[in-house]
């Protein structure tokens, strides 16, 4: 029998009063914030210095990958995306300013976090035969995190008789299965059920993070073939600017991160369905989420995912943003950091389970205060 | 070494203050239902009234202003947690207590839907208002709700 429409908003409103009381506030008046700080301290160009989150979601995101053969992007002109053709230093990304913005939209936020180097991983990709821009891909990876660090991660269940926790979001199909003294080994799948990485999950071994002990699957699952097989070490960069107008209509942001060499089919793994494309000659993805923000996303080089997200802008305004981007100094990129209260951090941090190298932080907890940011990720 | 130039610390004019007073403990529960997380929603909500400090000489609804800085906020959280992390959010503590079917229905919902959904039953506001905090027409907001209640039941039916 149905529910009745009257009936199930009352059960929202009890489960929200429910909810609600949860929240428990300090007594604190607003001046004294302000004057106290820094919660509520204003930067110099009256914009809120505190974007942690996002710099705790970078940590670790950059915290999960690693950079491997890193090529350095270069201004080529205005009229064209920063494209790579020299070598960088081993985390290094390139520090990219927008030529163009759309009108009214200001740097409100900004990040730039170094995570050290602190645990093996090695992320396999596989792909339908027509490549890792459409179709079935998954992402196994098989790091030396404990498996006991997921449980509260996601619902437990079993696999094959192996302990395992489901990850799964509305997305994306994920698991993550116990790996015995090697630690765990997570999954990822796009255009696959819950079940159906269950299934896949079910004929693994006890994979190494070494790829000269054998391939994670052998065979591959049918229909799919090995893409990639990369180890490395946690590393890594990243860094965000985060422009928005007054009105809150219209936000631009500006990602870019360094990890493995197959960061970029990582990427597209967890991406939102959408379409390839090319920026500067360079693949790339461009899709538009379920609350309509558009992404725009691409591979530098191998390892550095660059991706602008447009809120309230088109399509044709996120690429010009893309195609406007130039690189800048060292000491221009700190200069433009100082305007929104942020200087460059190294993240203290250990790396948190991933899965298809995007970490899940679920286990982590943050400790975060600003300006300037410092964040802390804590992972058991 | 660089030297980085110190923050200006400013402080906000009087009524500021008394938004502060009368409106963050809703906004604060408001955020908390659309991020699952206590600590974000607190975070949330202090950004969302600098914003209104910043803006407050050009804005001509604080209220709403107010409350479109928290739902972008808390979109913003959502969509770089969808990106990045692609778990499931956090179950609040009390859901697990006192609803859990409805609290895992919730959660399945994408954020324009749970947000429409947490503004008519929690805030109790008319379709106008959430328009304008989710940047969208009334008719959208009719249709997020309308969206949002089917699946619930679905899900809920189950």
């Amino acid at each position: 029998m149905t529910m009745p429409t009257s009936v199930l908003e009352d059960r929202l409103r009890s489960h929200y009063r429910a909810i609600a009381q949860e929240v428990h506030l300090d007594e604190v008046a607003f001046d004294d914030l302000v004057a106290t700080g820094p919660l509520l301290q204003l930067s110099d160009v009256g914009a809120p210095a505190r974007r942690t989150w996002r710099v705790a979601t970078l940590v670790v995101a950059a915290a999960a990958l690693v950079a491997v053969g890193l090529v350095i992007a270069t201004r080529d002109s205005s009229s064209s995306p920063v494209t790579a053709d020299e070598p960088l230093a081993l985390g290094d990304v390139p520090l990219l300013v927008p030529d163009w913005l759309p009108s009214g939209v200001e740097l409100r936020g900004a990040s730039d976090t170094t995570v050290p180097e602190l645990a093996l991983y090695r992320t396999a990709v596989y792909a339908m035969s027509g490549g890792v821009l459409t179709g079935k891909l998954l992402s196994v990876t098989v790091t030396t995190a404990t498996f006991a660090s997921w449980r509260s991660a996601g619902e437990p269940t079993i696999v094959a008789g192996r302990d395992a926790v489901d990850l799964s979001s509305a997305d994306v199909a994920g698991l993550a299965v116990d790996n015995g003294a090697s630690g765990s080994i997570t999954l990822a799948g796009r255009g696959f059920t819950s079940s159906e990485l269950a299934a896949v999950a079910g004929r693994l071994g006890s994979p190494s993070t070494d790829p000269t002990d054998g391939p994670v699957f052998d065979p591959a699952p049918t229909g799919l073939s090995l893409v990639s097989d990369e180890v490395g070490l946690t590393v890594s960069r990243a860094t965000e600017l985060s422009y928005e107008a007054s009105d809150l209509e219209r936000m631009v942001s500006i990602g870019v991160w360094s990890g493995q060499a197959n960061a970029f089919e990582q990427y597209l793994v967890l991406a939102e369905p959408g379409e390839s494309t090319k920026v500067g000659g360079l693949r790339a993805w461009r899709s538009t989420d379920s609350d309509g923000v558009v992404h725009l996303a691409w591979e530098l080089a191998p390892g550095i995912v660059v991706q602008i997200s447009g809120t309230g802008v088109g399509d044709s305004d996120v690429e010009r943003v893309a195609n406007g981007l130039r690189r800048v100094s060292d000491i221009d990129w700190r200069r433009l950091l100082a305007t929104v209260g942020v200087e460059p951090q190294k993240g203290d941090s250990s790396p948190p389970p991933t899965t298809a190298g995007i970490p899940i932080t679920a286990p982590c907890t943050e400790q975060r205060s600003s300006p300037p940011v410092t964040v802390v990720v804590t992972c058991p | 070494m660089i030297e980085l130039p110190p923050p200006l610390t400013v402080l906000p004019p009087p009524d500021v203050g008394e938004l502060f007073r009368t409106h963050r403990r809703p906004m604060t529960q408001l955020a908390y239902l659309l991020t699952s997380d206590s600590s974000t929603a607190d975070e949330v909500v202090q950004d969302a009234f600098v914003k209104v400090h910043t803006n407050w000489g050009s804005i001509k609804n604080p209220v709403g202003y107010l409350r479109k800085a928290v739902v972008n906020g808390c979109h913003s959280h959502h969509r770089h947690r969808a990106v990045v992390r692609r778990s499931p959010p956090p179950r609040p503590e009390a859901a697990a207590l006192v609803a859990d079917e409805v609290s895992d229905a919730l959660a399945k919902l994408p954020y324009r839907q749970r947000a429409a959904l947490a503004l008519r039953y929690f805030a109790d506001l008319p379709d106008e208002e959430i328009a304008t905090a989710l940047s969208v027409r009334p008719a959208t907001v009719r249709s997020l709700i309308h969206r949002g209640l089917g699946t619930l039941r679905k899900e809920i039916d189950r």
